[in-house]
């Protein structure tokens, strides 16, 4: 194994173990702890046998196994990021019906 | 017909007194939503006589007139006017941009700062169309000043209109709720008054940059 691949498998023993552990303290939803769980595995077996990848990335047209990795891993962080934002704006919104009802409540005692 | 003006306020003590006594030329039903203001814009807008709502928390402008909206509609307004604290806008043209639905001919009139020739700064000249095109693209709806604070609503509008948004882009919401409730809509062309501090408290290039993001935003979830 070369030192990529041990610090990737070692990184992504730690985070599954922090996730096995978040769930048992149940700050984990059972939902968020399978998908990650699935993630960070898929993760071990390509840095372990990335050759694995490559009838992938024949099927995908895309060089090696290992960009197919890279182009995914992108590819999630940014409907990530998306659902985050949505989350945000719901939770702005919410935030922002809360004060309007504070707001309009208070006027009725003037 | 009761006609109920809002102005989301933000830290405006400079302006708000006197856009109240303008206001309050043409109607005494005035409302001030104060989005969390730290100066005396509270204060100020009480003893100029308007009925002042106050946001714990800074909501933003989409924040503000949701609220103004829904405080007009249960003081049963028939017509509701927004338009801006920093003294932007001339109140004296209030009875003009509420006359079409007041006729029956339009549900919803925008008072654009476009339709006449005036001196405008070159960043706010290329920086409106630009929000124009996108809400265009975004949401098939043209208008010739999306951006703009002066507004007349009919009660009938009024009521079925759905803010989500918070901050400056409710400007451009507004336009997709036009179009998507079918709401009659007509713009009349309206003056601005362009101060050191109107300008300064208007959009500058990042809060566009946030507004355009926002629109993305919105145009994907809702």
């Amino acid at each position: 194994m070369t030192l990529v691949q041990f610090l990737i498998v070692g990184l992504s023993i730690l985070v599954l173990f922090r996730t096995v552990l978040g769930f048992k303290r149940k700050k984990v939803t059972p939902k968020l702890f399978i998908f990650w769980m699935l993630i960070w595995t898929v993760v071990i077996i390509v840095a372990v046998l990335p050759q694995i990848t490559d009838p992938l990335s024949k099927m995908l047209g895309v060089g090696r196994g290992a960009d197919v990795a890279i182009y995914f891993a992108i590819f999630l962080i940014f409907f990530l990021v998306y659902k985050i934002m949505v989350r945000l704006e719901k939770i702005e919104h919410e935030i922002t019906k809360i004060i309007r009802h504070l707001s309009l409540k208070d006027s009725d005692k003037n | 017909m009761k006609l109920i003006v809002i102005i989301p306020a933000y830290n405006e003590e400079r302006h708000i007194g006197e856009v109240i006594r303008g206001v309050k030329k043409h109607t005494d039903n005035v409302i001030v939503v104060d989005d969390g203001s730290k100066d005396k814009t509270y204060q100020i807008a009480v003893e100029s006589g308007a009925k002042v709502f106050y946001h714990l928390i800074n909501r933003g402008l989409g924040g503000a007139l949701g609220t103004g909206i829904s405080a007009a509609l249960s003081e049963q307004a028939d017509i509701i006017v927004t338009l801006d604290a920093d003294g932007q806008h001339d109140p004296d043209e209030i009875p003009r941009i509420i006359k079409p639905i007041i006729d029956g001919k339009a549900d919803v009139v925008i008072g654009s700062r476009f339709l006449v020739r005036q001196s405008m700064p070159l960043f706010r000249r290329l920086g409106n169309p630009f929000l124009n095109l996108i809400t265009f693209f975004l949401f098939g709806i043209w208008s010739t000043d999306s951006q703009s604070g002066m507004r007349a609503f009919s009660k009938k509008a009024a009521q079925s209109l759905e803010i989500y948004t918070n901050g400056m882009e409710v400007s451009s919401e507004i336009l997709k709720e036009i179009q998507t409730k079918g709401f009659r809509l007509k713009e009349l062309p309206i003056k601005s008054i362009y101060t050191d501090y109107s300008l300064s408290k208007g959009q500058g290039f990042i809060p566009g940059l946030k507004t355009l993001f926002k629109l993305f935003i919105l145009k994907l979830t809702k």
